[in-house]
């Protein structure tokens, strides 16, 4: 009876927190989204000035007899290149609002264009590495953590010491020398697909999958070595909890304990990493599509340095940092959304 | 009994008479538990090598970093060339230690200018709070979401990639994290007791920042600064290694490895690019071991 009266008496209750908690999510995105408008803002400023520390403009490459300079001197006043900077950031602005990213100087192509056919590969190689990440950095750190200062703890933490500690770079090269270009060639050193094969459907899919091995792999480096890390210290705080205690008094396994009652939590802050990730994601992804030759947005930005296509970089950093933008949010609402313990303010 | 009588006498007293026990100021306990943490002091023994290997790089090399012999191109490791030749002659051996003396240099200079502006800044954040406070961090929010890499490229690009310009960057867009921590540790010390002691007792703004709470505030500082020159080193070496970095003829680590873009040298050549990657590698793994020791030392508490 007691049972039954203590449930009707509960019951709302949770029903009615999920549902104020539900609406406290949604205002906490708004206001987070309000708080983002001025940090982007200020992101193409900075954008704006380091491209505009550039000396000279299109026109100052071009020597050509044929031109008047006057014509040149007009067409520089018509673009208001000769205005003052406040008012070449704003027509800057007020374009890019509109979607024009301006027009690339070295593939004479809008670069909204240029870039939407690099993301492509660009979001293959990221997906794959965090699903590379994950699959190997959280079983690592649970079960480091679940045999700390075993011999396997200690294989962990030093493997983790040293993938933090690689430049992404090295180690892609040493990848592709040990099992690209040596006498073991079984991955493909560079490109996104085979070249000249028109397959599709499912061979397209082992094809390009046989192509992410390496380049995946260089870039996760770092990644699985700090998550191990994270999961590690993670789950060591959670095991320590009462809680955790009690399971164990109750008379419960180890692995139930471990995998049903502390992963859960152990977890939570997890979350974060996988926002937190994209810069070191995008950062190394230059370097990494470099390597390997990846038909990206990293590979994109590479060209555009060497070739000082100007509005391709600036596009591309403004991406980089709306990107980076977008996986904090989602970190901190994925946050909020698992975690009751949070509070918004 | 005289000294329960006057307690105020007695406190005085037994302050003078007993000074702190040896060894228990901060340094002094950091250094006692990081020399028992074997982790650490490899990483400090490794540094200690290399910051001597670069210091006496030209007595101990055998040829000098930058002379060019075209009849020694691109020799496999020998007795006469230790880690053989490259294009041009050049002894690698003696280019990776005088690649160190830059690569570390890099690191080092691009640290002390971002721990400036990142204390600098901090402070001003976190003591005098308000409007000031306000402006600093919507700064520090729109330096973190730009990604370092492509701007410190682009940075690169426009500036004319150089040394001095490498280590400009990589302090230009690395002081946020400091800058948060020390306005952090302001927020909570400025609170205290002996600073509101401090302030009462009408001392300078400047005095309360350097000699009251700066201070106290060390031990995140140096921890974060530590491990900062381990992402520094690694920075220089991407930028280096994409041709953005330290340029030629001057090795740095970073751009000795960009040698291996070419798939002869990267497959029959390894001599070229592999000693300076582990060089990197070793060099960040020591700052890296060394740091999270200093974590360790520094707040016991923090330790698992």
């Amino acid at each position: 009876m007691r049972r039954v009266g203590a449930a009707v008496a509960v019951a709302p209750a949770p029903f009615c927190r999920t549902l104020r908690r539900g609406e406290a999510v949604i205002t906490y995105t708004i206001r987070r989204l309000v708080q983002m408008l001025p940090i982007l803002l200020g992101a193409t400023m900075v954008i704006f000035l380091v491209i505009k520390l550039a000396p000279g403009d299109p026109f100052s490459g071009m020597i050509n007899p044929h031109i008047d300079p006057h014509k040149i001197e007009e067409e520089r006043h018509r673009l208001c290149l000769d205005c003052p900077l406040p008012e070449q950031y704003a027509i800057w602005l007020k374009e890019l609002l509109q979607g024009n990213l301006g027009t690339s100087i070295r593939f004479k192509e809008p670069v909204a264009g240029i870039i939407r056919d690099k993301m492509g590969p660009t979001l293959a190689l990221g997906v794959t590495t965090e699903v590379i990440v994950f699959a190997l950095g959280i079983p690592i750190g649970i079960l480091s953590a679940r045999r700390q200062h075993s011999w396997l703890d200690n294989a962990a933490t030093l493997f983790a010491f040293g993938g933090l500690s690689i430049p992404a770079f090295f180690f892609g090269l040493l990848l592709l020398k040990t099992f690209s270009l040596g006498s073991v060639q079984i991955f493909p050193s560079s490109g996104y697909i085979t070249p000249g094969s028109s397959t599709t459907g499912i061979a397209h899919f082992l094809d390009v999958a046989h192509h992410l091995v390496l380049p995946a792999l260089a870039l996760g480096v770092t990644g699985i070595a700090g998550l191990t890390r994270y999961v590690r210290s993670s789950m060591l705080e959670v095991l320590r909890q009462d809680y955790i205690r009690t399971a164990q008094a109750k008379g419960l396994g180890e692995r139930v304990v471990v995998y049903k009652h502390a992963l859960r939590n152990a977890l939570i802050p997890v979350i974060t990493i996988i926002g937190l990730e994209l810069p070191g994601l995008v950062g190394g992804a230059i370097i990494t599509e470099s390597i390997f030759i990846w038909p990206g947005m990293g590979r994109l930005l590479y060209t555009a340095l060497l070739e000082r296509d100007y509005p391709v970089l600036m596009a591309l950093n403004l991406m980089f940092a709306f990107l980076t933008m977008l996986g904090s949010l989602l970190a901190d609402i994925g946050y909020a959304v698992v975690d009751p313990r949070i509070r918004y303010d | 009994m005289a000294t329960q009588l006057n307690p105020r006498r007695s406190t005085r007293t037994f302050l003078k008479s007993t000074p702190p026990p040896e060894g228990q100021g901060l340094w002094a306990a950091t250094w006692r538990r990081l020399s028992r943490n074997p982790r650490a002091m490899v990483g400090l023994y490794v540094l200690i090598i290399m910051g001597l290997t670069a210091v006496f790089a030209p007595q101990l090399s055998l040829h000098p970093q930058d002379h060019v012999n075209m009849q020694v191109v691109e020799q496999a490791p020998s007795a006469q060339y230790w880690l053989g030749t490259d294009e041009l002659g050049r002894d690698v051996f003696a280019r990776l230690l005088y690649g160190g003396r830059i690569s570390l240099t890099v690191g080092f200079v691009a640290v002390s200018i971002y721990l400036a502006i990142g204390i600098f800044l901090g402070s001003l954040a976190g003591y005098y709070g308000g409007m000031v406070d306000n402006i600093i961090m919507r700064i520090t929010d729109v330096i973190m979401v730009l990604p370092f890499l492509p701007l410190a490229l682009t940075m690169a690009v426009v500036l004319k990639p150089s040394i001095y310009n490498t280590m400009i960057i990589i302090g230009l867009l690395s002081w946020t994290g400091i800058c948060r921590l020390v306005r952090g540790e302001f927020l909570t010390l400025r609170k205290r007791d002996y600073v509101e002691a401090a302030i009462a007792e009408g001392a300078g703004d400047s005095r309360i920042i350097f000699r009251h709470i700066l201070p106290n505030a060390m031990a995140p500082i140096v921890v974060s600064a530590t491990l900062g020159v381990a992402t520094a080193i690694l920075g220089e070496a991407g930028l280096s290694f994409l041709g953005f970095g330290v340029q030629q003829p001057t090795p740095s680590w970073g751009n000795m490895l960009s040698a291996a873009i070419s798939l002869k040298v990267l497959v029959l050549q390894p001599w070229l690019w592999i000693p300076p990657g582990l060089m990197i590698f070793i060099a960040v793994l020591a700052v890296n071991l060394l740091g999270d020791g200093l974590r360790d030392a520094m707040d016991p508490r923090l330790k698992q």
